[in-house]
C-alpha cells in the first residue's frame, strides 16, 4: 500500500461551526486548544481556560481506547450502503458485551473497492456517560465525543504525512498520556487498532506492532506524541525501549503536549477520514441538536420554496399554453369572419366548414370576373386542331369547355393520340385516353376525356 | 407549537407542496402536450384560411381591375360573325343574362353554325375575342363534317361582362 492511496472523507461532526475548542483530559493537565476554520485548513492557539474561548465556542473531547474500543469489519458487500446494514451483525459477533450497551460509529475505511474495510468505533453508554460527567465537572460539555486513539492516527497522517509514491510503512502513533498510553497501529492511511497500553509494557506494545506488521523485520515509523512525548527524558526511555524491540524511524511532532487537543479540534471542525463523534441518541448535545433541527429546518424550507417555485412555474406554463391557444383562436375567429363576410357564430370544424361554403360561394361569384384573366379557349381549339393536323388525326367531335374536355376520333397508330392527351395536361386538364378497336380503314379510334384538376 | 413540532410540520408540508409540484408538473407536461397538437391543429386551419384568403384577394384583385376600366356595351355579336363569315348567318342563337354584383351583369350567347370551314369559324371567334370589351369563348363543340375534312358544325358558346346602365 503507498501513502497516497485514499480512504474515503467523512463530513466533520461540528460542520456548522467555525471554532472550536479541543481539550485532551487524558493527561495530568487538561489541555486546551482553540481552533478556528482559516480557509481549508485551521488555525490553533493555545489556551489556558475555556473562558479564553468566545462564549458559544463548541467543545470536542475524546474517550480513550480504553472507555472505547475499536473494531475493523471486512463485510463481504461491496457496496457501502449494504455493507453497512451488515456491519451490526459483524460487530455484535465481535464485541463481549451487547451491542444495546453501546453507542456505535462505523466509518468507511475501504482503499481498495474490492476489499470493503470498515471501523467500528464503539463507546459503552456507561463509559460515555461518566466521561461526560467527569468532564462537567470540569465545567465543560463537549458538544463532540471522539475517540482519542482514532484522532491521534489521523492527526499523525496530517502533521507527519507518510511519504508518498512508496510503499507505505507501518506507523505506530504512541499518545504518552496519564497511566496508560495509547497506541494507534496502521499501514499509509488505514488504522488497524488502538489499544491503551502500560508505556513501560514495551513487549506487549512490540508484539501489537509486530502484529499488525506481519511477517519480515520491515522498519516502522514511529510517532511519539502527548504530554509524556514533551518530557524529554520520559520519552527517550520509552523510544530506546521500544526501538529496541522493533527498530524504525521516529517522526518528530512540534508540541507534542497539543497534539491530541489539535487534533480532536481538527476532527471536530473539517472533513477527512475517519471521522467520528459518540455523542449520539440520548448523549447528543443539546446545541448539535439544535443545529440539526436548524439545518432540518432550512432544508425543509428550501424544499417547500422549490416546491412553490416548480408549483408557479407550472401554473406560468399552464398560463401561457392556454394564452396561446386563446391567441390562436381569435387569429382564427378574425380570419374565419373576415373570409365569411359576416360574423360566424359557430366554432371549431363547424365554422371551417360554414367560411369553406361562404368562401365558394364568394369564389364562385367572382369567377366570371376571373375568367376574362386566363387564357382564351379559342388559343386551345385553335392548338388541339393543329396538333390533331400535325399527328394525321381526325377529329370526329370536340368539346372544349374552361372545366373539361372531349376529343373524338380516330388515329394512324395507337400512340398517335398521345401529344393530344399531352397539350390538354399542359393547358391544366387531367386527360385520360380511351382506345378503340381497329376500324375498317386500320386506323385508331381514341376518345380522349379530360377535366381541370382539383 | 413547540420548537420539536415544528419540523414535522414544516416536512410534511414540504412533502405534500412537493407531490403537488412533482402532480402539477406532470399535469403541466400533458397539457402541454395536448395543447401542442391543439396548437399545431390551429396553424394547419390557420394556413388553410390563408390560402383561402388568398385565392379570395386574388379573384377581387381580378374584380377590382375591371371595376376601374370605364363600362362600355359590348358589340352586337351577331354582326361581328356574319362579318367575320362572310355573310354567313347563324342557324340559331340564344342568349341568357345573369345578374352578378352590381352593377355588372354576365351576358352568354349561344350561337350554333351549320357546316363551315373551322378556319374560318376561329378566325370569327379571334374577332369577337378581340373586341372591347370582348366576346370571351366559353364553351365550344364541334362536330366534324365526315364528308369534308376541315369542316363542321359547331356550337360557340360567348360569354361578355357588361356594367349596367347608369353604372361607371
Amino acid at each position: 500500500m503507498s501513502g497516497s492511496e485514499q480512504i474515503p472523507v467523512h463530513r466533520a461532526p461540528l460542520s456548522g461551526s467555525g471554532r472550536c475548542l479541543g481539550v485532551d483530559t487524558l493527561g495530568p493537565e487538561p489541555v486546551l486548544v482553540l481552533a478556528r476554520k482559516r480557509g481549508a485548513g485551521v488555525a490553533f492557539r493555545r489556551v489556558a481556560a475555556a473562558t479564553e474561548a468566545p462564549a458559544g465556542t463548541p467543545v470536542a473531547a475524546a474517550l480513550s481506547p480504553r472507555e472505547g474500543l475499536t473494531r475493523v469489519l471486512t463485510p463481504p458487500l461491496r457496496a457501502p450502503g449494504k455493507a453497512r446494514r451488515v456491519l451490526a451483525t459483524l460487530l455484535d459477533i465481535d464485541l463481549p458485551f451487547d451491542l444495546d450497551e453501546c453507542v456505535v460509529c462505523y466509518v468507511d475505511q475501504t482503499v481498495r473497492r474490492t476489499e470493503p474495510r470498515w471501523l467500528a468505533v464503539v463507546g459503552r453508554r456507561t463509559a460515555i456517560g461518566a466521561r461526560l460527567d467527569e468532564l462537567r465537572g470540569l465545567g465543560l460539555d463537549p458538544a463532540c465525543l471522539d475517540h482519542a486513539g482514532v484522532a491521534a492516527w489521523t492527526q499523525s497522517l496530517q502533521e507527519a504525512p507518510p511519504p508518498s509514491g512508496a510503499a507505505a510503512p507501518a506507523r505506530v502513533v504512541m499518545l504518552l498520556e496519564g497511566e496508560q498510553a495509547v497506541v494507534a497501529l496502521g499501514r499509509g492511511a488505514v488504522l488497524a487498532g488502538c489499544y491503551a497500553v502500560r508505556e513501560d509494557d514495551a513487549a506487549r506494545i512490540a508484539r501489537l506492532v509486530r502484529a499488525n506488521r506481519g511477517d519480515g523485520d520491515e522498519p516502522v515509523e514511529w510517532v511519539f506524541a502527548g504530554s509524556g512525548a514533551a518530557d524529554r527524558q520520559r520519552r527517550e526511555t520509552v523510544r530506546s525501549a521500544l526501538l529496541a524491540l522493533v527498530p524504525g524511524t521516529v517522526r518528530d511532532i512540534g508540541e507534542p503536549e497539543a497534539f491530541l487537543a489539535r487534533a480532536l479540534a481538527r476532527r471536530a471542525l473539517t472533513p477527512g477520514p475517519l471521522r467520528c463523534d459518540l455523542r449520539q441518541e440520548e448523549f447528543v448535545h443539546a446545541a448539535v441538536e439544535r443545529r440539526r433541527r436548524r439545518g432540518s429546518r432550512r432544508a425543509a424550507l428550501v424544499c417547500v420554496a422549490a416546491a412553490l417555485a416548480l408549483l408557479a412555474a407550472d401554473i406560468a406554463v399552464l398560463r401561457i399554453a392556454r394564452a396561446r391557444l386563446r391567441a390562436a383562436d381569435r387569429r382564427i375567429e378574425a380570419a374565419v369572419d373576415r373570409l365569411a363576410g359576416y360574423e360566424v357564430a359557430a366554432r371549431g370544424d363547424d365554422a371551417l366548414t360554414m367560411v369553406e361554403a361562404a368562401v365558394a360561394e364568394r369564389s364562385a361569384a367572382l369567377r366570371p370576373f376571373a375568367r376574362m384573366f386566363e387564357p382564351s379557349l379559342a388559343a386551345l381549339v385553335a392548338d388541339v386542331v393543329e396538333t390533331a393536323a400535325q399527328h394525321g388525326l381526325r377529329l370526329a367531335a370536340l368539346d372544349l369547355r374552361n372545366d373539361r374536355a372531349t376529343v373524338r376520333g380516330s388515329a394512324p397508330d395507337w400512340d398517335a393520340c398521345e401529344p393530344l392527351a399531352r397539350q390538354l395536361r399542359s393547358a391544366g386538364f387531367t386527360a385520360d385516353i380511351a382506345r378503340e378497336e381497329r376500324l375498317e380503314d386500320e386506323r385508331v379510334g381514341f376518345r380522349v376525356e379530360a377535366e381541370t384538376a382539383p | 407549537m413547540t420548537r420539536r413540532e415544528v419540523n414535522p410540520v414544516l416536512w410534511g408540508a414540504a412533502a405534500i407542496l412537493t407531490a403537488a409540484a412533482v402532480a402539477g408538473t406532470v399535469h403541466a407536461l400533458r397539457t402541454l402536450d395536448a395543447s401542442g397538437e391543439r396548437l399545431a391543429a390551429r396553424r394547419e386551419t390557420a394556413a388553410s384560411l390563408r390560402v383561402m384568403a388568398g385565392e379570395l384577394a386574388a379573384l377581387q384583385a381580378r374584380r377590382r381591375k375591371l371595376d376601374a376600366v370605364p363600362g362600355a356595351k359590348a358589340v352586337q355579336l351577331d354582326t361581328i360573325l356574319r362579318s367575320a363569315l362572310g355573310g354567313a348567318a347563324a342557324d340559331d342563337v340564344r342568349e341568357s343574362t345573369e345578374e352578378l354584383d352590381p352593377p355588372w351583369r354576365l351576358r352568354r350567347k349561344e350561337v350554333v353554325l351549320g357546316d363551315l370551314p373551322l378556319e374560318r369559324v376561329l378566325a370569327a371567334v379571334r374577332q369577337a375575342e378581340a373586341q372591347r370589351p370582348p366576346w370571351r369563348l366559353a364553351e365550344c363543340r364541334i362536330e366534324a363534317s365526315p364528308a369534308a375534312p376541315g369542316r363542321g358544325r359547331t356550337v360557340l358558346v360567348f360569354e361578355t361582362l357588361e356594367k349596367r346602365r347608369g353604372a361607371g
